[in-house]
């Protein structure tokens, strides 16, 4: 055995361009089909992240709080029992923010334009402001307490410069007409794959602005230390709550509709009265990212499987010829007492070793690109932004994947061989003796 | 001294003539509701609403409205321009629906909800309700170019209506409101609007045309005029939603 | 005492559908430790006949015996193990594997069984037979790196790794010069004689047809002479012993 993998690696070496050749074509198919693993593995985290990061949590709860008149109002005014609840759990907590938003009118030297405006407590979230991409002026304007931060194109199509005033036009939470003046802080790149990204105001301000009173809020989110226990968490927080708060039925499991329109629904078909809490997750909002996820994960398997068809006839081919080459060695040494069997190994254990190459090889190449990729800094005024870590793309090979394409390899590789290995085992060794070459 | 006297008597008398002359605003808020409702018969009118922004062309919309005040109905709809032809509103029980014949679908909407972009909110084509909303905080008398002229500031009295403070300017001799200033929570100017050209409706009278400048963007305004205001009887198939949909075909 | 026998050995070949007869009919017996040369003009059987004693191709009809074995029926996997085990190869062209340098072509039909020997024993054992081959300084070259007469010794010292009982040398010298091909022919019976190995040898070449104990002549498939030590021989090993 030691002697046959000792001569089958021999023979790799022997035409070292045809075996090069070989190995490279699986390297090459082994490259790309990491890298769009890498690629695949990463890509659900960063977007996760990246929008957790955008949304400030990954677990969110909103107040409703139906009025006598039948009306809907969607704030939370007192989240002692909230906070109590997720404190006496014991979820992967790293924090809990408070935001409230809306969606208003900037006026500025007459042009008007809409725009989602998010207010947080600054001086709680200050990890966000490390990762904006302040293009021109400074996150410390925030002390302003009308400071507000736009995207660069916003600023642009308002012709608005720092320290610029501006005002609002919006809706309080209970639908009344107000208006409100910002003050320019910062400039902020865009995250073009996202859309419009919102502004960004001070939490005090933007409830003033809603009507609200101090310590209410629209939305609370739970900033995990982890993504992976985002669903169990929210289950945990959800059965916990539900003794406590009239919650929404959460149907995250439903797959088919859409997670707006089953919003949507909740709000009209069911009867209810007084205060109720929706409890939601960034898988709920980001489903499709993972869909994306699975789709570039078949891709990716597909390609293997198209690019090794190909390569396999490139095996077989190879191999076919490979057999020819040494008939007459076949032959000598089926004379000296190698059985039938022997040979066989011999050709698979060559083909095994120029699958191992190649996968090696393609691997190697796959780190090394993005080892590459990884070093480039895109930015955070990209529009794949949202899909990448701070700017940088990042890969995450799962090992079970490495080893599913290593088997696929390994199998694909002694299949191409195996007919020729089969012709080699079985030919004659008189017959072959006879051939001149 | 007498004559004096005379004068100060005349003074006191005339101070309490005047203070007898105040009226009840209140009630006045509520005659200027009935002005606007049509409580015992229907009511149709055809909107001309042309709106200017400072840099884009003139948007003109033409639509009609049907109504029923005393079942707090109306259909509104549009017939200009050509590509928002068959889009409607219709309110039914509490509810305002925006029927968009594209997708052939009803969403929510509102009665707050600006008409196709203008100044021009869905309340301000329906029937009124002043009184029921609004309490008058203060009071003067004043004069808007030769009309004397009720000055009154409106607060509202909970915290679902559009503006939580209006002024109206309203004529003294017929209480029609020439001038209206609505402003926001945070107490700002937002809007100004000017009503004129009073038409007699069957025994009521509505502006003929309004003319709503906006405040905030500076530049922004929305002249509606009503044409062929008319009191007849409607069908009652006209407040569904199969009439806008059969309307758009 | 007869080694092998041919019993009424026939080869038919098919070639397509025409059958070209080999070998016609042939019987012979050979002795334990001779040094026997098969005879013969190109074209008259001795590669068949070779073949067919070294089991790498089996008989039409009749039966070779090999140390008094019958082979006819045997399995493929059967007969490559006898192969390994009682019979050694020298071909005409040499047929060292390419990818092996000259101690590890030798060392190879030894790690295709299973044997008892130590490791010490086997690389004094291979060194032996380069030393007796003469090919001490080239151990670790490659057959490309080595002349005819070179390739055709370690060649020799393979076929004798397993210490077989005979060694087939199918027309070892014909791609040799004369002056090599003789001193081929003398090393081979030199360790005949060393060894008691049983050799057998096919040539065309009349001048190291003398050299041999036994000699078969062959024409058209068909015995012409077989003669051992100057007198003709029966064509049946003689029975009872
Ligand atoms: N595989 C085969 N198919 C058909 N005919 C064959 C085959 N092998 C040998 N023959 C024929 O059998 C006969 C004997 O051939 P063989 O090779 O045994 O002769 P040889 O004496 O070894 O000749 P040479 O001196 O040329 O090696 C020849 O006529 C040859 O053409
Ligand atoms: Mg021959």
């Amino acid at each position: 055995m030691i002697q046959e993998i000792n001569i089958a690696l021999r023979n790799l070496n022997r035409q070292k361009k045809r075996s090069f050749l070989l190995a490279g074509a699986i390297a090459f198919g082994i490259m790309i089909v990491t890298l769009i693993n890498g690629f695949s593995g990463s890509f659900v985290e960063n977007v996760n992240e990246n929008f957790s990061h955008l949304m400030a949590g990954h677990i969110f709860i909103e107040g409703v709080e139906k009025t006598t008149t039948g009306r809907n109002y969607y704030f939370i005014s007192d989240d002692k029992i909230l906070i109590d609840t997720i404190e006496s759990l014991d979820l992967p907590l790293q924090f809990i923010t408070k935001r409230s938003e809306f969606s208003g009118n900037l006026v500025y030297n007459g042009k008007t334009l809409q725009q989602n405006i998010v207010g947080a407590d600054w001086s709680k979230e200050n990890y966000f402001s490390e990762r904006m991409m302040i293009l021109d002026g400074s996150f410390d304007n925030m002390s302003e307490p009308q400071a507000i931060i736009l995207s660069k194109e916003v600023a642009d199509r308002l012709s608005l410069g720092i320290g610029d005033r501006m005002l609002v036009r919006m809706k309080t939470y209970t639908g009344q007409q107000n208006l409100g003046e910002f003050v320019l802080a910062a400039i902020i790149a865009d995250p073009g794959l996202i859309g419009s990204m919102s502004a960004y105001a001070n939490l005090d301000y933007v409830n003033q602005l809603l009507n609200l009173q101090t310590g209410e809020y629209k939305i609370m989110g739970l900033y995990l230390s982890s993504m992976k226990p985002i669903d169990t968490a929210a289950d945990t927080l959800y059965k916990a709550l539900e003794g406590k708060v009239q919650l929404f039925t959460r149907d995250s499991d439903d797959e088919e509709t859409n997670f707006v329109e089953a919003m949507m629904q909740q709000g009209k078909e069911e009867e209810w009265e007084g205060l109720r809490y929706r409890l939601y997750t960034l898988n709920d909002i980001l489903s499709e990212v993972q869909d994306l996820v699975n789709v570039l994960d078949t891709a990716s398997l597909v390609i293997l499987l198209v690019l090794f068809v190909i390569i396999m006839v490139g095996i077989t081919n190879t191999f076919r010829m490979v057999m020819l080459e040494r008939v007459r060695e076949i032959g000598t040494i089926r004379a000296l007492g190698v059985q039938k069997k022997g040979v066989l190994r011999l050709f698979l254990f060559e083909a095994l070793f120029v699958g191992l190459l190649g996968f090696t090889a393609g691997l190697a190449s796959a780190g090394i690109i993005m080892a590459v990729l990884h070093q480039i800094n895109w930015g955070m005024d990209t529009p794949i932004f949202i899909l990448l870590k701070n700017g940088h793309m990042t890969f995450k090979l799962l090992p079970w994947q490495v080893i599913m394409n290593l088997l696929v390899v390994t199998a694909l590789t002694l299949l191409a061989a195996w007919s020729p290995a089969r012709k080699a085992a079985n030919l004659e060794p008189a017959h072959a003796l006879r051939v001149q070459n | 001294m007498r004559k004096i006297a005379t004068v100060l008597i005349l003074l006191m008398v005339m101070s309490v003539a005047l203070t007898a002359a105040e009226p009840d605003f209140q009630e006045m808020l509520r005659k200027i509701d009935d002005m606007g409702n049509f409580a015992d018969s229907d009511f149709y009118a055809e909107y001309t609403l042309t709106s200017q922004k400072p840099g884009e062309p003139v948007a003109v919309t033409k639509a009609q409205m049907f109504r029923r005040d005393r079942n707090e109905q109306f259909v509104f709809i549009i017939l200009e321009p050509q590509e928002d032809s068959g889009k409607g509103y219709l309110k039914v029980d509490d509810n305002v629906w925006i029927y968009d014949p594209q997708s052939r679908a009803f969403n929510h909407s509102s009665l707050k909800e600006e008409i196709q972009n203008t100044d021009t909110k869905n309340s301000d084509l329906t029937s009124s309700s002043l009184a029921e909303d609004y309490t008058v905080t203060r009071s003067a008398e004043g004069t808007l170019g030769a009309f004397p002229v009720w000055i009154l500031e409106l607060t509202a009295r909970n915290n679902e209506v559009s503006y939580a403070k209006i002024i109206i300017w309203v004529h003294k001799a017929s209480s029609l409101i020439l001038k209206e200033e609505d402003y926001s929570v945070s107490n700002r100017l937002l809007r100004t609007v000017a009503y004129s050209s009073y038409m007699k409706v069957g025994d009521k009278f509505l502006p003929g045309v309004i003319t709503q400048v906006d405040n905030v963007a500076i530049g922004e305004r929305t002249i509606v005029q009503m044409a062929n205001p008319s009191v007849a009887v409607i069908p009652n198939d006209r407040f569904t939603k199969s009439f806008l949909e059969r309307a758009s075909n | 005492m007869g080694i092998i026998e041919l019993q009424d050995v026939q080869k038919v070949y098919q070639l397509g559908k025409v059958e070209v007869p080999a070998v016609k009919g042939v019987s012979f017996c050979i002795e334990k430790g001779d040094f026997i040369s098969i005879a013969g003009p190109s074209g008259s059987g001795k590669t068949t006949i070779l073949n067919m004693i070294g089991l790498i191709d089996q008989a039409t009809s009749g039966e070779v015996l090999i140390d008094g074995r019958p082979t006819s029926k045997l399995k493929d996997a059967e007969l490559t193990r006898m192969r390994h085990e009682t019979l050694g190869f020298i071909f005409q062209s040499f047929n060292l594997i390419p990818v092996l340098n000259v101690w590890e072509n030798i060392e190879f039909p030894l790690l295709l069984g299973k044997t008892r020997v130590s490791k010490a024993e086997k690389a004094g054992w291979i060194d032996h037979l380069i030393e007796e081959v003469g090919l001490t300084e080239w151990r670790k070259h490659k057959p490309n790196e080595l002349s005819g007469g070179q390739r055709q010794r370690v060649a020799i010292a393979r076929a004798l790794v397993t210490k077989p009982q005979i060694v087939l040398a199918d027309e070892p010298t014909a791609n040799l010069d004369s002056a090599t091909g003789e001193q081929i022919i003398e090393l081979m019976k030199r360790i005949n004689r060393e060894l008691e190995t049983t050799f057998i040898f096919s040539t065309h070449d009349a001048k190291i047809v003398d050299i041999a104990d036994h000699i078969i002549r062959l024409r058209d498939g068909l015995i012409t002479e077989n003669v051992r030590r100057g007198t003709p021989v029966g064509a049946a090993c003689p029975t009872g012993n």
